[in-house]
């Protein structure tokens, strides 16, 4: 037995749920039991547990659209994810940070960036938003359902230098 | 004092009662203490990530300590990964080491199992093939830890999702090997043998028929969920009957045993609540002590 062949093909399973390479009796007969799926699922809930609790604002516009589900599931088959939550929150919000949408993106951005300031980050960070980010914000803090917002883009810094960390501006008025 | 755990520290029952905490809960330490004789802590569980790196924070070492005042400390790991193929995390080795310079603590255990692979975590925990290369691996990383660290060290059996790969032991006789081999104590979670049996037919009598229970120090009990047919572990309800009973056959066999301990995640203390899981470490001592 190659010990750390089987390792590896066990860990593409987990996290693809299929296998590039086969051949191996124990890894087919592993591929093909009801128990990767169930295995496979538990680890994704625990994700998404752990998604949830620290990025809850990417969290809740992402369920709002829909999007959650296959956004957990790619994160579980694509990132290296830590068993530490600060480290998975992290990486799970960079990830969103160059999601395609711009709201889902501008929203783990202001999250991600909030974080690293509240933690003495020294630095500053600059967010577009595709609309006012101040009535989206409000509405994912509340739980309240998006209402369709004018397409006016704002720029938002955050920073420790600035009066309760946040500053939004239209940017045709910065 | 409440239920029947006596107020002095060194004098506890035998076995003694444990339960599990993981860090932040000043409420559930108030309602589980005067309960319990040892409190089981998970170091990576306490620890925070400050500067890329996980670290155990000084109020969690405050805690640990007030609490060491009251009960028994022991450590109970999940990351350190001690059957990863290319060796185990020196990264959790940090947290403990830091934790046991300035907590005194009765023993430092760990799962037989892999959470890491080629620096991936694998988002769970996998069962070591039980071969005689993988013995003569654990056996060495086991005598280092023990030298690192000059207080006993415990391996527990893990459960079983995957189906396993065919060694040349059997479960009980590759846990006989290792005990027998570094002199480590084995911890044995019944609710992992359910696990076991209900999702592959594992056969608890033969196993335990075979196991050198000698080598049992700590017992394992949790209460878990069935999720479409398979049964989960956990940790997120009270003790079934069952893995009561099946604890109670344990006690009864394992003439060095030290302490039966209540698993319990922190995600699953809310939904339980306080006050059900001090009636659950009652019942339990009630049904496991007397």
């Amino acid at each position: 037995m190659d010990l750390a062949r089987q390792q590896r093909d066990l860990l593409e399973l987990i996290k693809s749920g299929t296998l590039r390479r086969t051949g191996d009796p124990y890894i087919e007969k592993v591929a093909h039991s009801p128990h990767l799926a169930v295995l496979r699922d538990v680890v994704l809930s625990w994700r998404a547990f752990d998604v949830e609790r620290t990025c809850r604002l990417t969290s809740a516009l992402l369920q709002q659209r829909g999007w959650f589900d296959d956004a957990i599931r790619f994160f579980a088959a694509t990132a290296d994810i830590s068993p530490f939550v600060e480290r998975l929150r992290d990486t799970f919000l960079e990830q969103m940070a160059a999601n395609a949408d711009p709201l889902v993106a501008a929203v783990a951005q202001f999250e991600l960036y909030l974080i690293k300031v509240k933690l003495g980050d020294p630095g500053e960070y600059t967010v577009e938003w595709p609309t006012d980010p101040r009535p989206v914000l409000m509405a994912l803090d509340e739980g309240r359902s998006l209402e369709p917002l004018p397409a006016v883009t704002h720029q938002m810094s955050i920073s420790q230098c600035l009066p309760g960390l946040v500053r939004v501006c239209e940017v045709t008025k910065c | 004092m409440q239920g029947n755990k006596a107020t002095n520290r060194n004098k506890i029952t035998c076995p003694a009662l444990g339960t599990t905490y993981e860090g932040g809960d000043v409420q559930l330490l108030e309602h589980v203490l005067p309960l319990v004789d040892f409190v089981e802590v998970t170091p990576d569980s306490m620890a925070e990530y400050q500067q890329e790196r996980p670290v155990l924070p000084d109020h969690a070492i405050g805690e640990l300590k007030d609490i060491g005042s009251d009960a028994h400390v022991i450590v109970h790991g999940v990351g350190l990964s001690i059957g990863t193929h290319d060796g185990y995390s020196e990264t959790y080795l940090q947290i403990v080491d830091k934790l046991l310079d300035h907590v005194a603590v009765e023993w430092h255990s760990e799962h037989l199992g892999y959470v890491n692979v080629d620096g991936q975590h694998l988002g769970t925990m996998l069962a070591v093939s039980k071969t005689g290369q993988v013995l003569d691996i654990l056996c060495e990383r086991i005598k280092t830890i023990q030298q690192r660290y000059g207080i006993p060290f415990l391996i527990e059996n893990i459960v079983h999702i995957l189906p396993d790969f065919d060694g040349e032991f059997s479960d009980a006789a590759f846990l006989n090997a290792l005990a027998n081999r570094t002199g480590c104590g084995l911890i044995l979670d019944v609710y992992n043998l359910e696990c076991d049996a209900h999702n592959h037919g594992f056969d608890i009598p033969r196993f335990l028929a075979e196991l050198e229970m000698e080598h049992v120090r700590e017992i394992h009990l949790a209460g878990g969920v069935i999720d479409r047919g398979f049964r989960l572990d956990v940790h997120s309800r009270i003790t079934d009957d069952s893995t009561i009973a099946l604890a109670r056959q344990v006690i009864a066999a394992a003439p060095n045993l030290r302490t039966v301990t209540y698993e319990l995640l922190p995600e699953a203390v809310p939904k339980l609540g306080y006050r059900a899981i001090a009636g659950e470490l009652k019942r339990l001592r009630q049904a496991l002590m007397n």
